[in-house]
């Protein structure tokens, strides 16, 4: 059968070096369900974007249909028939459902848009494709679910057959995607195609036809789901790493500092991001959070800062608790915290790096004369951390916004870990960083943990969680679905498996984890 | 040279060439409308310092403008704009004439519960839009701009039925005593003890903004709230005091004015030095260290075209084109100065990138 899409040869390069696909080859028959999977950075977001005419690719041929097409927009996509789905809804939540569905293509009665039209025309595509919906309602009252349909709908009124989804089932409740499923299995029998992102194995092998599986960039092949197990394809995924090294002497876990018990959040949207959390992390222990992204750590950590409250659950550091507190209370129990998104939340880009070091402290005694700053205090404390920290800059005074990405980030982990903390948040402390500056943020890591700290290490890098952690817990679906202790008999392959879902610890083991004096 | 310096010069000669194109651009403007436009042209520019009399006017315009630019300085550095000053100047004049009129004694504890009693009343005013803002998500531009008007009103309803004077011939407050308002430092002008206070409030302001941790929090909210809250600074605590300092300078500028120059409180629409206050702090780069200058070029143009305006055949009006031109230039300024930021962010992270290729 002649493909309906095939991808042939497509490199992608950004504007700041960064490669995002290389000569990816994909195919896709007309009338099934293709799953894209591949890790955080893999490059599916990337080729869907070239699909859907976001991103122009460097190199490669698109061809639809036997012919060889451009797509330069989104437009010139749907004039092909391709429609996409994104994670994050572009639609106006203020208008209706049917103003969003006509929505530069308005059916007008002389100079006015006609809105009974409109609703007619989405009752129509709603019946035809056996997903109701109503068309007076306003976008921004529609659950997370109905927007999703909307933006199907919207798709396929628009003539798209083949339709992408990117990451449907992230925003979504179970039930929900049940649904979904039911939907799309539909649709596939009307004889649309379906390209399926997604980061669950068990959904794929519920729902999909065929899989392709990216890595680094590039296209692993393209295989029948049924051909694959779950473990097959989580193998496929992962690869095979070069583990790294890292000198450390053995843990000496001492007391513990950082409790979690029961914590939730998301009960109010229904949707659950974190699930009866428990677990503890004691002083001179690094313990790594592994998993997947978006499966509850992000939520975790800022909560555990401050930034966010929990619902449900209680936080304790050293035996008192902070729940609810306030960022300044939880940083003077002795928390620092590097951020993962450094331009957002690590530094403030237009200041210098003098001020971005004294942020969390500026009131403090030891840079005051009297009730005024001390300039030259100021610049000796500065240019203490900038030493320890091999900051390349020209001085203390110069605007964070000047350094490179590497140095940026030296500056964030300068602040977080200059002095003895008790707990260290970590959260992708490397992500995007040279090789140089990771090392040098690594052993400022353990250095701590020896002094006595206790860490907690997220990262979506599994050769950092692996080569750092005394212990390490995986999260998957809002939940620690492994606590494992042995970390140096522990393959990559293992870790895999309870990351994408595969597999899970029972209760037991899991909760060995919590140590409740 | 380091890179900040480069940038301190850059943001420099930018507003100094904005100030230089405005100007030409008022000068071609009097050689186009007037039939002597040397004499108009000599008027505008040495006309403010010709004699101390008009060297004295442009100080009394600069004094209250000065306070209110100050506290645009301290509300705008949290990067988000609140416009209250303009119906705390008015509200501020206002109360402090009530004050005066209402103590039973005069001197100077009577003028300093004056102005000290009208700028707490109208800091606490000032913070009602940031509190509605930080604690409603209300539009922060609009409330304080629509509270002016509620400030212009309820003032006018004060002059009216308590203070206003019905056998003066226009609305006026009764007459203060002589005693009660701010001694005059300059002879044969209306200049004051007013002078010096704008003086110590802007060293005062330059300290708290520059040299103290409190105005380093304001300025890390507005370089970048995430990462200010993130550092454990209370967004709610500083922003709220910020809008009391706001509110109390600008009510100090319009209380100072009215107790320098006219012994009736004759204001019945808004005075406009809020307004003026926010152009000359975008000017002074919302800097404390940069507004002196700042105050000065913009009471000397003003002062400039009123002496022109007097002596020649071209209108004063002319000074509000050459300003709007300012404005218009240094607004396009940080637009331009936003694109170099962004593209001095794309070149640290191209550099980080060929860092780890390598």
């Amino acid at each position: 059968m002649e493909p309906i899409l095939q991808v042939q040869g497509v490199s992608k390069i950004y504007g700041n070096g960064i490669v995002a696909n290389k000569n990816v080859h994909f195919s896709i028959n007309a009338g099934e369900i293709h799953a894209l999977m591949g890790e955080n950075g893999a490059g599916k977001s990337t080729l869907m974007k070239v699909l859907f005419g976001m991103e122009k690719p460097d190199e490669g041929k698109i061809i639809v249909e036997g012919t060889q097409v451009d797509i330069h927009s989104p437009i010139d996509a749907l004039k092909l028939g391709i429609g996409m789905v994104h994670q994050h809804f572009m639609l106006v939540p203020s208008l209706t459902v049917a103003e969003n569905m006509i929505l530069c293509d308005e059916p007008c009665k002389g100079p006015f848009i006609s809105m009974s039209e409109a609703v007619a025309i989405t009752e129509q595509t709603a019946l035809k494709y056996h997903l109701p919906i109503d068309p007076r309602a306003r976008i921004s009252d529609l659950s997370v679910g109905m927007k999703q349909r909307v933006e199907i709908i919207k798709a396929l009124y628009r003539h798209a057959k083949i339709l992408i989804l990117d990451e449907p089932t992230a925003v979504i409740t179970p039930q929900e995607s049940e649904e979904l499923f039911v939907q799309l299995k539909k649709l596939r029998e009307m004889g649309h195609t379906v390209i399926f992102i997604s980061h669950k194995i068990r959904e794929v092998k519920e729902l999909c036809d065929r899989i392709t599986i990216m890595r680094h960039g590039e296209t692993v092949g393209s295989y029948d789901v049924d051909d694959l197990s779950e473990e097959d394809i989580s193998g496929l995924m992962v690869g095979r790493r070069i583990a790294k090294k890292v000198d450390k002497k053995k843990a000496e876990p001492g007391k513990a500092i950082l409790k979690v018990k029961g914590l939730y959040y998301g009960l109010s949207e229904n949707r659950l991001l974190l699930d009866n959390v428990c677990f503890c992390v004691h002083a001179g222990e690094i313990l790594g959070v592994a998993g997947v992204e978006g499966n509850g750590q992000r939520e975790l950590v800022e909560i555990i800062a401050g930034l966010r409250e929990a619902e449900k659950g209680f936080i304790y550091i050293e035996n008192r608790e902070v729940t609810g507190r306030t960022v300044r209370q939880i940083r003077d129990a002795g928390v620092s915290h590097i951020p993962q998104d450094r331009l957002t939340y690590g530094a403030a880009t237009g200041s210098t790096i003098a001020e971005n070091l004294i942020s969390d402290c500026s009131g403090n005694k030891q840079f005051h004369n009297g009730i005024l700053y001390s300039k030259k205090k100021i610049s000796e404390y500065a240019n203490k951390l900038i030493s320890r920290f091999q900051i390349k800059c020209d001085s203390e005074d110069t605007p964070v916004a000047m350094l490179s990405g590497g140095n940026m980030q030296k500056v964030v982990v300068a602040r977080e870990l200059r002095s003895n903390q008790k707990l260290i948040i970590a959260d992708q402390p490397t992500r995007g960083i040279d090789v140089g500056t990771a090392n040098l943020i690594h052993k400022q890591l353990i250095e701590l943990r020896d002094q006595g700290a206790a860490i907690l290490l997220i990262s979506a890098d599994l050769g950092e969680v692996m080569a750092l952690s005394d212990a390490i817990i995986v999260m998957y679906d809002s939940k620690i679905v492994a606590y494992l202790k042995d970390v140096p008999s522990l393959t990559d392959k293992q870790l895999g498996r309870y990351m994408l879902g595969v597999e899970q610890q029972t209760e037991e083991q899991i909760r060995e984890v919590f140590d409740d004096e | 040279m380091t890179n900040k310096r480069i940038n301190q010069m850059f943001s420099m000669i930018k507003t100094l060439i904005s100030i230089v194109i405005a100007m030409i651009l008022a000068f071609v403007v009097i050689l186009l409308v007037s039939n002597e436009p040397l004499n108009a042209l000599n008027a505008f520019v040495t006309g403010p310092l010709s004699s101390l009399r008009r060297f004295g006017q442009m100080l009394e315009y600069a004094i209250p403008v000065a306070l209110c630019a100050l506290a645009v300085c301290v509300t705008f550095s949290l990067n988000m704009s609140t416009v209250i000053g303009e119906g705390c100047s008015f509200f501020g004049g206002l109360l402090a004439t009530a004050f005066i009129l209402q103590l039973g004694f005069t001197g100077f504890i009577a003028k300093t519960i004056a102005i000290v009693g009208a700028g707490l009343i109208c800091a606490l005013v000032a913070a009602v839009p940031m509190y509605l803002k930080l604690k409603f998500d209300a539009d922060l531009f609009v409330a304080s701009l629509m509270l002016n008007y509620v400030l212009l009103y309820l003032g006018l309803y004060i002059l009216n039925y308590h203070f206003r004077d019905p056998d003066y011939g226009m609305t006026a407050s009764y007459e203060m005593p002589r005693e009660s308002m701010l001694t005059n430092i300059i002879p044969k002008t209306s200049v004051t003890t007013g002078l010096i206070l704008a003086i110590v409030a802007m060293v005062v302001i330059y300290l708290v903004m520059d040299k103290t941790s409190f105005g380093y929090q304001i300025k890390l909210i507005g370089s970048n709230s995430k990462f200010a809250k993130y550092s454990g600074v209370s967004i709610f605590r500083i922003s709220m005091l910020a809008s009391l300092v706001g509110g109390f300078l600008s009510s100090m500028g319009g209380a100072v004015e009215c107790l320098s120059r006219n012994a009736r409180f004759q204001w019945t629409a808004l005075p406009g030095y809020g307004w003026d206050g926010i152009l000359i702090a975008t000017i002074a780069g919302f800097k404390p260290k940069n507004l002196p200058l700042a105050v000065l070029f913009i009471a000397y143009i003003r002062t400039g075209a009123d002496i022109m305006n007097r002596s020649s055949d071209v209108a004063a009006e002319l000074v509000t084109v050459v300003q709007a031109l300012m404005i218009l230039l240094i607004a396009a300024k940080g637009f331009l100065s936003k694109a170099q930021q962004r593209l001095i962010v794309k070149n640290a992270k191209k550099l980080a990138s060929l860092e780890g290729a390598k």
